[in-house]
Order: C-alpha cells, then structure tokens, then sequence
C-alpha cells in the first residue's frame, strides 16, 4: 500500500469511527441555502491546513522546510486588516496579501539557494522577524476585519458548500493539474533526492526550489485571508502560530519524506484532513482538551517509524 | 565580518551602546534585572546549543520548560523543598530528553519529527497537569524574594542568574576540557568519522538530548523565580528564540562546532537588543524581533560551509 493511499485509508477509518461514535456526524442537513453539518465543519475549518499543508509538501519534496507558514498567515492577515480598515477593496487587500506570501517565500528561497543556508535556518529567519513585523503593521492591536469581503469569505457560501472550501478546492486543483501536466513534480522530487545528479543533469534546481517556497509562502498567504476573515479580525500575535508544524505533521503522515526526494499531493491532503478530523474526534468524544496534543504526539512518532526507510527495510530483513 | 570574534564584537558593541545612552547602565541594579532577564533564554540556549552542535535539534525545548516549571511548582506546593523539586523537574526533563533521544539515534528516525512529537507530548503532560498556573509554596516564594548574592561592588545576583551563569560555565568546560565535549563535536561534525575512530555517537545524540531536556526544565524552573509560579502556557516559541541565540552565538546548525560560550553571547545579545529597544522607548519593542530576526540571518551567512564541503 502507498504512503498516500495508507493516509486516506487512515482517514476513512476515522471516518467511520466518527459514525458510530458521534450521533450527529452524518447529519448533513440543508439549511438556509447550504449544507450544513459536522462533515461540513471539518472540510470548511480544515481549508487552510489543507492548503498549506499541499505548499509545505512540495517545499519538503525538495529536501527543505518551511518554518514561516504560520507567520506569513500572521503577516497576510494583519496586512489584509489593515489595508482593509483604510478603506481598500478586495483586489487590492487580496494581491497585497499574496503578495507579501510570494515575497517572503523569495526570500526563503533565496536564502536557501544562493545563500546555502539550512532550511531550517532561512525559514527561521522570517519566523522570528515575521510577527515583529506582522505586530508593527498591525499597529500593536488587534484588528477588526468586517469588510464586506471577509464576511463573503468567513461565512459565504456557493452552491451550498463554503466558500473556504472552493478556494482551497480551487488552488489544490490547478497545483495537482500542473504537476501531473508538467515535469515540475518530477523535477522537485528530483532535486529532493539527489541535489548533485540533477546539477549534472541540467535540471534546473534553484527555479524549482524557488517555486517550492514561493507557492508555500503564496498558500500561507491565501491561509492567513481565509483565517483572518474566518475569525473577522486579523491578531499578530497567535494568528497562524505552530500552524507551520501542523502542516509538516500532515505531510508526513501523507507519506512525503521528511527528507525529501518522495512526495504526495494527495496524501497531505489526506494528513491535512485527517488532523482536522481528528480535533473534531477528540472533540467529541470528550477527550479533555487538556491533553489534545497528546494523540498528536503519538501520531507524529507513529507516521515518522512508519514512513522511515529503516523501518521498511527492517520488515523486509525480518520477513525473509 | 566573520569569524568566532563577531559575536563579541557585536556583544560589546551593544554593551558601549547601552553605557553611551543610559546612566547607570553598569550599575549594580542594572547588570542583576539584565541577567535576571537574560536567565531563560541563556538556560534554554544551553540546550539547544549542545543538541545543535551534536548535529540534531530540539523543537520541544518551550513545552518541557512548561512541563518542568509545573512539576516544581506542583512539588514545592506540595512541600516538598525547593531544591528537590528543582532536582525532579530536571530529571523529568533528562529523562524526557533521552526518550527523545534515543527514538533519534537508536531508532533512526529524524530529530525534526521526533521532537515535534515531543513538543506537542510534554505540553499535553503539561496541559494534564493543569492548564493554568500553580503558584509554588510559600517558602520558596519568599525564598525567591530575598535570596540574592552579593558579589564584591555591591553588585548582586538573584538565584536564576546565578544558576544560568553556573549552567553556561559548567557547560563550557565540560566543552572544552572533557573528552565528551569532544566526542559531541566529533558526533557532530561527521557522524560517520567519529563512529570509525570508535565514538559511540549514538550515546552522545542521547545524552546531547538528554542534557537539552534538563536544560529546558530548569530554564521552566526558573520561572519560578520570577512569577512564583509555574504556568502551562509558558515557553511557547522558546525553542525557535533558543536556537536563533545559539546560531547568533556562532554554533553552526550544521553541526560539530560550538565555541565554548556561544550560547552565552547568542542570549546576552538578543536579550540586550530587547532591552536596549525597550529602555529606547521611541521604537516598537516588535523592533527586537526583527533586529534578532536580521542577526540570525548574519550569523547564518557567517556559519555556512563552502560549496566544496556542503553536504548533499
């Protein structure tokens, strides 16, 4: 079994646990022109892990890190409150935004390709000088976002299901559409397992790295809108915080390497949506929230000796 | 420039910036609140600073200061005295380590994950604990109070100062002088080589993490000695303000180099930027994060490989 198919079979089994176990978990109903329901919950809060989970998995494919999601969620959030507040409308707010995400992924990606820092170092930087900022455009306090946009993006709804949903759905779709229709997937996953090879090869190693940061820095950004509209207030400080974790649990229980060289789409996704369900699981089933990431931690341990190659190769060496 | 100099030239850059723009800045007062400040970051710098120059790192140093400083709190409450339940809380916080630890080198598995999975476990034990604070007993609480050291000049040092700086000097010797310390760096350095010229590498990444657990809880401890309190919320983010001093402080995150004070500098710095911003007035205090932000970047530059070295 694939790593990915491993991670949506581990999904669905908690699915089927949430049947039986919570009263309520299959009550969709129609309410008030869209679906409603725990189900819908999941998908709508899990949006944005979704999204920056995909960015960190192919940031991850190429051997590196990144440390700044939760950040430029903080960044994008406040910069959106503010521009917001100053009367600017969504195009504007929007492509600021995302904006600020591709600058700060460039920089990441600078860093690591012609500065040759560790990923986890250059990623560092904007994780520690991300929220100082994220504090100075903020003003110190924390900003209301009650434009028409947030409510449209927080609350909205299209054909029935929220409109985090189809952004993610949407961004998702054209990243999975790209890598399957170009050679950018085999390339990143290249770069990821054999950085020497692929000089020799010719394959263009510092654009792909590039492009990796840059679409996670993109994504946080997207992530960081969809929050702060989500909560219609924009705070520096805990916006987005350890999200950057999160979103690296979701992808290695997707099956994408942690060091690199292997990844899967859809199997972040799959880690991704697996998290969030998980929350609601604990949630419900009244686990104290005082010990939340418990089951977190085991979980962790657990994708990590499974997706290990020592572990594979222990299985085989015993079985034969 | 570069080199293992830099960040003492910066140190004492910042030290004549501070004596130029504040009376008093040597003075008795002064040096005690900076090192009080300065106490848990340099503690919890400590750690990542050896785990760092072992070739690992540690992400869950912030949630087993959180454990620890629970656990002495809970004891001392309790009625236990302070020293013991200081004594407790750092070995849970060895032993947390070591688990940590051995999971990396014995088991193979990568250090990132490894210690996601114990930052989110030991705020979970924490959060079990409880998920406000416990204020520690009231002999401690007083003793806290009075306690300081007077030193000659009148100079004074409070308990959590006094403990950080035994921390980094016992550190730097066991560095420098013990042939552990030099079986760390070698560990760090190349794994592979120091394995063939017979160091058990395995046993340093445990005890390097072992050391970091302790580190981190006695850094929670300490924040017994300014809140009379431990707090489940305390260290969010402490790892990743510990690492950024100990690289500040020239310890490569490659691995295998760690000037004996590193640690030491890396804090001092950092915290003397905040301090400095702070007393300024006129900037954001948000300027230190960034000002910090900037040195980790510098001191980044400063630490890489060449190309011809750079591992793949």
């Amino acid at each position: 079994m694939t790593p990915a198919r491993r991670a949506w079979s581990a999904l669905a089994l908690l699915v089927v646990v949430d049947l039986v176990m919570i009263p309520d978990f299959h009550r969709i109903a129609w309410v008030g022109g869209a679906w409603r329901g725990l189900p819908i919950d999941i998908l709508e809060h899990g949006a944005r892990l979704c999204l920056v989970a995909i960015g960190a998995a192919l940031v991850v494919a190429t051997g590196g890190v990144d440390l700044g999601i939760g950040t430029v969620m903080a960044l994008s959030g406040a910069l959106a409150a503010r521009l917001s507040a100053e009367g600017h409308g969504f195009p504007v707010v929007a492509s600021a935004a995302i904006g600020i995400g591709v600058a700060v992924g460039l920089v990441n990606a600078a860093m690591v390709v012609v500065g040759r820092m560790p990923p986890i170092v250059a990623t560092l930087v904007p994780m520690v000088a991300g929220r100082g900022v994220a504090h100075l455009v903020a003003g110190g306090a924390i900003l209301a976002v009650d434009a028409p946009w947030a409510v449209r993006l927080g609350s909205g709804t299209w054909l029935g299901m929220p409109i985090a949903v189809w952004v993610a759905t949407g961004v998702i779709a054209v990243v999975a559409l790209l890598l399957r229709r170009t050679a950018v997937g085999a390339g990143l996953a290249a770069v990821g397992s054999n950085p020497a090879a692929c000089r020799i090869a010719g394959v263009p190693s510092g654009r792909l790295i590039t492009l990796a940061y840059a679409t996670s820095g993109t994504f946080a950004a997207i992530a960081g809108l969809l929050a702060a509209a989500d909560v219609r207030s924009a705070d520096a400080h805990n916006l987005g915080q350890f999200v950057e974790l999160d979103a690296v649990v979701a992808v290695v229980i997707g099956g994408t390497a942690i060091s690199g060289g292997v990844f899967s789409l859809g199997g972040a996704l799959a880690g991704a949506l697996f998290l969030q369900t998980l929350t609601v699981t604990l949630h419900a089933a009244g686990v104290r929230s005082d010990v939340a990431p418990l089951p977190k931690a085991l979980l962790v341990l657990v994708a990590a000796v499974v997706s290990h190659p020592q572990f594979r190769i222990r299985r085989t060496r015993s079985a034969s | 420039m570069t080199g293992p100099r830099a960040p003492w030239v910066l140190l004492v850059a910042l030290l004549a910036t501070g004596l130029g723009l504040h009376d008093g800045f040597f003075g008795p007062r002064a040096v005690s609140v900076l090192l009080e400040d300065a106490a848990i970051l340099l503690t919890a710098s400590l750690g990542a600073g050896i785990v760092v120059a072992a070739g690992s790192i540690d992400l869950s140093i912030g949630s087993v200061a959180a454990l620890g400083s629970l656990v002495a709190a809970r004891l001392s409450q309790s009625g236990v005295p302070l020293p013991l339940a200081a004594a407790c809380a750092v070995a849970v916080g060895a032993l947390f380590g070591a688990g940590q630890g051995w999971w990396i080198a014995r088991r193979g598995l990568p250090a990132f994950l490894v210690t996601v999975a114990g930052l989110f476990a030991a705020r979970g034990a924490a959060w079990s604990i409880t998920t406000g604070s416990i204020p520690c007993g009231t002999e401690a609480s007083a003793w806290f109070d009075d306690a300081t050291y007077l030193l000659p000049m009148g100079y004074r040092l409070t308990p959590t100062a006094l403990v950080a700086l035994t921390a980094t000097a016992v550190v730097a010797l066991w560095i420098t002088r013990r042939p552990a310390g030099r079986a760390l760096l070698a560990t760090g350095g190349d794994a592979e080589a120091a394995r063939l010229q017979g160091v058990d590498t395995s046993s340093v990444v445990v005890g390097a993490h072992a050391a970091s657990g302790a580190l981190a809880a006695l850094s929670g401890v300490m924040f017994l000695g300014i809140a009379f309190a431990g707090d489940a919320a305390l260290g969010s983010g402490l790892e990743l303000d510990a690492l950024a001093a100990a690289v500040v402080g020239g310890i490569a995150l490659s691995g295998g180099v760690h000037p004996p004070l590193a640690a030491w500098v890396g804090a001092m710095i950092l915290t003397l930027i905040k301090v400095l911003i702070v007393r300024d007035g006129s900037l954001d205090a948000s300027w230190a994060r960034i000002a910090g932000g900037a040195l980790l970047l510098l001191a980044a530059i400063a630490s890489r490989r060449p190309v011809a070295s750079s591992k793949s």
